[in-house]
């Protein structure tokens, strides 16, 4: 033969080898048109095909042993399935313990499916009924990190002479991608992008859990990784669909032992149904382990398992070997790998804890913990008392309440600070390896961190002392304490210029939350300026005193765009360190959706929200969440939806509601509920609102604090509503008051405070003066935010209602024009 | 003859023993990513050369593994994904380069596989014989094909040897995917086919191939 009449017969081969055996004669027939040689051929290439599944297969993920290929099977009855129900099979993707796996066309809706073959004897144990009921189940998971099951059940299997048989199948979907461990090498990911992947299976196992199905099953070949490095477990539930245990697998022999390296303690002497959400804790905890340190967790015995009948004393030694290798205790993945952390470990050797009631209680917090670690925060696992009060002080550290008593917040502080450094330190010093850097470099730096911890402690107890009331007196206050250590930094800590920054850095941020903002932003530029210098742009305290810059340009100047665009390459700084979903994330999207508000964009802002609010439930509690959904009712309001925004706020005010340490939150929520039924015009409930807000804002700030004004504001605009001028205008001068004193000149919160004061004290009397000093403030604004701002448009309301109410009707139709106009434009931009 | 002998010797004490083969020292990457270029540009000669190297590098590393405890772990995938990431650590090189490599890959599997065959019988005449199977290729000349019928590896080289000359293609696809262990959609990018192609040229190969080796002569 030659190539050419090769070429032929690969031709009608490739035509007619699809076809089942009664089509394919008659397509034989006429391709061949006589040419019996040809048809010779063919028929010989047909032959070699039938039964040539495996042959030559590499499929080396899934290759079967000799002990398997015997075990399922092979080459007695599954040789040439050509169909399989309902399902054109193509080619094999793998065999396993429970049969084999055959790469199918589904024809509608049309997509490739992987049917897994269950072997015949290994179904005797179960049953139609329950594989049904447990695939249907399983088919009703939905995430992106789970292979779903399509259907099960029992279908007619018909192989290439057209001969069928009723065997049970699980059709499931086709995930293209590779197995974890061979993706992760293949891709050089490096630890942090292997634990990103970690997590976010931890997400899809808590997915199944939360729905009451566990996996059983879960090892490296069960995890296929594509090429966006999205993981997807398969077989989820397989084995407890078929009731597949290991006294299953024990009797069946070959894979069992590279199984039960994932397999928990428990598993091997309980029943399946014993088993609960732990079990999968543990097997993706030894996963991790082989996915970082290389090697798997523990070493099976080099034993093969044999299933040969009237082999029941080696199988009794094989499950012996195998209970004591299950039972010995896990190695430590730090001591496994160099660069594994002993943070990273200590999660690890939690999950895979031999007593589930030591392992974490729901993988999600597994997912939790890694996520802390990718953070840089201490993780849950390491229990030690010192970790979890400085786990404590970090946690406050953001969402700090304003201190009650001077002392307490700064004893308090000064401890946490000195203890978060160290285990910081340590912490830094156990990832920097991960970097190219030298161990030796990043404990050199550990020390000199914990050294410079040291000197902040030093700092702040003298700052406590030098406010002792035997040398200052009696009204020895705060600020005092605040003011003599503002004064003292420069001389005492000149040498050491990262304590300074870091004691300036908590210096600016208290005096922020008091309002103080002037010595705020000086403490907080020059911390920002040393960060940026000595640690670099992306590190955490520079990006954190970059982000305190930006918030005072936004609460002071009212510089919105500058302070958004801040806010976006901060964030995108924290996505580069790969810090994208991390509490301080949370923190800056609610700032930068702040932004947004005030540059009228309430569309992107509320989308900026809605993170800002999933990463501060998640990183603090759902009663955080209240926070971003009050802007979110700013943002409701700003689209005009009022009665949207009630609900939001009312939903967010059910979160936090009674819960001490969420007074501050809750005051504000109620602020913004007041204003949202001051626009549906429930007065009534506003007013009461608005003064549970001033109860609680009124015992913990002082009266000019600047978010006292912002209730104010509030209240001027319930009153003007209600028609009580007289007490709007006493609202609206405080307003004006207190943010003439807090914010810079130009800053659009003043003209609203100045055009409610208008209204409140000058309209009644001489609408028409009110109308011209409105119609000024109308032209500041535009200056300022543009005529198309909502601030701007209610400027617009105001001078019109004047211009109604001092009988000017053509200025009043002249305004209404343009404002129809300006409504028009600003919709434009929204959309 | 004697002095360079002892001169290779402290060569290869002096590098990675693994970075010294017949042809030359290979230690530096850039070397390798000119060798890339002046293959794609279709120099013959580079083409040789780098067979040379991966098929230097693959046998050591099938040596050292067949050498150690873990012998059976060894698959041809892992090993030919190890040597790359070996020969261009950090440095990757770009698409037409990966495949360039695969190909030479599948190439010097297939020759590592065959000489070690060789060897093997060699060895079983000694009456020194010992089975090492590896997952995925069975480098002591016989496997298991599917059916349970073993597959003689010196008889699988010579038939896909006459392969070579019906359809170059087909047999081409049978050294990435059986000897590189690459998947379809890896061998239709080394190849430049769709993977549709290569699906239906694998299994006509493989049919072609099992009828051959059952003993199936040629007709004219």
């Amino acid at each position: 033969m030659d190539a050419t009449r090769y070429e032929r017969v690969t031709e009608v081969f490739q035509a007619v080898c699809d076809l089942p055996s009664e089509e394919r004669d008659v397509a034989l027939h006429e391709a061949c048109s006589g040419d019996d040689e040809l048809r010779a051929a063919v028929e010989r290439l047909l032959a070699g095909d039938d039964g040539s599944q495996g042959f030559l297969e590499p499929t080396p993920h899934a290759r079967p042993t000799r002990a398997e290929a015997r075990a399922s099977g092979a080459g007695k009855d599954n040789a040439a399935i050509r169909r399989v129900g309902r399902y054109r099979i193509v080619g094999e993707l793998g065999r396993g313990g429970m049969g084999v796996v055959l790469r199918a066309i589904q024809e509608t809706p049309k997509r490739e499916v992987a049917i897994k073959l269950i072997k015949p004897e290994l179904f005797g144990r179960s049953s139609d009924e329950r594989l049904e009921r447990e695939a249907e189940m399983l088919g009703r998971l939905r995430h992106p990190g789970i292979a779903p099951i399509i259907e099960a059940g029992r279908a007619p299997v018909v192989d290439t002479n057209g001969e069928s048989e009723d065997r049970p199948f699980i059709a499931m979907e086709l995930v293209e991608g590779r197995p974890l461990n061979e993706f992760a090498d293949a891709q050089q990911l490096s630890t942090r992008d292997r634990v990103r992947i970690l997590a976010d299976l931890c997400d899809a196992l808590q997915h199944a859990h939360q729905r009451g199905v566990v996996h059983l099953d879960l090892k490296p070949a069960n995890i296929l990784v594509d090429e966006q490095r999205v993981a997807r477990v398969l077989d989820f539930g397989v084995a407890k669909a078929l009731d597949h245990g290991v006294e299953a697998r024990l009797a069946e022999g070959g894979s069992v032992v590279g199984t039960l390296a994932y397999m928990p303690p428990e598993q091997l002497t309980g029943h399946l149904s014993d088993l609960d959400t732990r079990a999968d804790i543990f097997a993706l905890g030894a996963v991790g382990f082989e996915l970082l340190t290389g090697q798997p967790p523990r070493r099976m015995p080099s034993m093969r398992v044999e299933a040969r009948p009237g082999a029941g004393d080696a199988h009794q030694a094989a499950r012996d070997a195998l209970l004591g290798a299950l039972v010995a205790p896990t190695p430590a993945a730090h001591e496994a790998a160099p660069n594994i952390d002993q943070e990273l470990s200590a999660v690890l050797a939690r999950a895979m804890a031999p007593d589930r009631e030591h392992r974490y209680a729901s993988i999600g917090q597994l997912g939790t913990d890694l996520r802390r670690w990718l953070d840089y925060e201490p993780v849950e696992a390491r229990d030690a008392g010192i970790a979890s009060r400085a786990r404590l002080f970090v946690r406050r550290h953001r969402p700090a309440v304003v201190a009650g008593s001077m002392a307490a917040l700064i004893a308090l502080g000064a401890l946490g600070l000195i203890v978060a450094s160290m285990i910081n330190a340590h912490a830094l010093a156990d990832r920097e390896r991960e970097a190219t850097r030298a161990a030796e470099l990043a404990i050199i730096e550990a020390e000199a961190e914990a050294e410079r911890a040291g000197r902040m402690g030093a700092f702040l107890q003298n700052a406590i002392f030098g406010v002792d009331p035997e040398e200052v007196g009696p009204d020895a206050s705060f600020f005092d304490a605040l003011e003599y250590a503002s004064r003292r930094i420069h001389r005492d800590l000149a040498d050491a210029p990262l304590v300074e920054a870091e004691v300036r850095y908590s210096l600016g941020f208290v005096y922020r939350r008091h309002s103080m903002f002037g010595p705020a932003r000086r403490h907080i530029e020059a911390a920002l300026r040393t960060w940026r210098e000595q640690l670099g742009e992306g590190h955490p305290k520079t990006i954190a005193a970059a982000e305190e810059v930006a918030y005072l340009m936004l609460l002071v100047d009212g510089q919105a765009e500058a302070a958004a665009d801040r806010f976006q390459h901060i964030l995108e700084l924290q996505a580069a360190e790969g810090r994208a979903t991390s509490a301080e994330a949370g923190w800056q999207h609610l700032k930068l959706g702040r932004a947004l508000l005030a540059l009228d964009h309430p569309v992107e802002g509320r989308s900026v929200l809605q993170v800002a609010g999933d990463l501060l439930a998640r990183h603090y509690g759902e009663p955080y969440r209240a926070r971003a959904m009050a802007w979110d009712a700013h943002m409701l309001l700003a689209g005009d939806d009022a009665p949207q925004a009630v609900s939001t706020a009312r939903e967010a005010l059910a979160l936090i509601e009674g819960a001490s340490e969420q007074a501050y939150a809750e005051a504000h929520v109620r602020t913004v509920l007041a204003r949202a039924l001051v626009q549906t015009g429930e007065v009534d409930e506003a007013r009461h609102q608005v003064d549970a807000a001033f109860a609680i804002l009124g015992v913990r700030l002082p009266d000019d604090h600047i978010d006292i004004a912002d209730a104010h504001e509030v209240a001027a605009r319930l009153e003007l509503a209600a028609g009580d001028t007289q007490a709007a205008a006493d609202h609206a001068e405080a307003v004006h008051r207190i943010r003439s004193s807090r914010l810079g000149p130009d800053h659009p919160d003043l003209i609203i405070a100045k055009a409610l004061y208008t209204m409140a004290s000058i309209a009644p009397e001489k609408p028409l003066d009110a109308m011209r000093q409105i119609d000024e403030l109308f032209h500041s604004a535009e200056q300022l935010v543009g005529a198309d701002h909502r601030l701007s448009l209610e400027l617009l309301d105001m001078s019109i209602r004047a211009a109604e109410a001092g009988n000017d009707s053509l200025a009043a139709r002249n305004k209404t024009l343009v404002r129809r106009d300006l409504h028009e434009r600003r919709s434009q931009r929204l959309e | 003859m004697q002095t360079a002998a002892g001169g290779r010797k402290t060569f290869a004490t002096f590098f990675d023993p693994l970075l010294t083969g017949p042809s030359r020292p290979c230690t530096m990457n850039e070397d390798l990513t000119q060798l890339l270029e002046r293959v794609g540009s279709g120099d013959a000669r580079a083409r040789e050369e780098l067979v040379g190297r991966v098929y230097d590098r693959l046998r050591a590393m099938a040596g050292r593994q067949l050498r150690g405890s873990n012998a059976h772990s060894l698959h041809a995938t892992a090993l030919v994904h190890e040597a790359y990431e070996k020969l261009f650590g950090s440095t990757t090189p770009d698409f037409e380069g990966r495949n360039h490599f695969f190909g030479a890959a599948a190439n010097a599997m297939r020759q590592a596989a065959v000489q070690h065959a060789r060897e093997r019988r060699a060895q079983k005449r000694g009456g020194d014989w010992q089975r090492v199977t590896l997952t995925g290729l069975d480098l002591s000349g016989s496997g298991t094909p599917g059916a349970g019928e073993p597959v003689e590896m010196l008889a699988l080289d010579a038939a896909l040897e006459e392969l070579a000359h019906l359809s170059s293609r087909q047999a081409r696809i049978v050294e990435l995917r059986f000897f590189a262990g690459l998947t379809v959609d890896e061998a239709a990018a080394v190849l430049g086919v769709s993977p549709r192609t290569v699906e239906l040229d694998w299994r006509t190969a493989r049919a072609w191939l099992r009828d051959r080796l059952a003993g199936g002569e040629e007709h004219a």
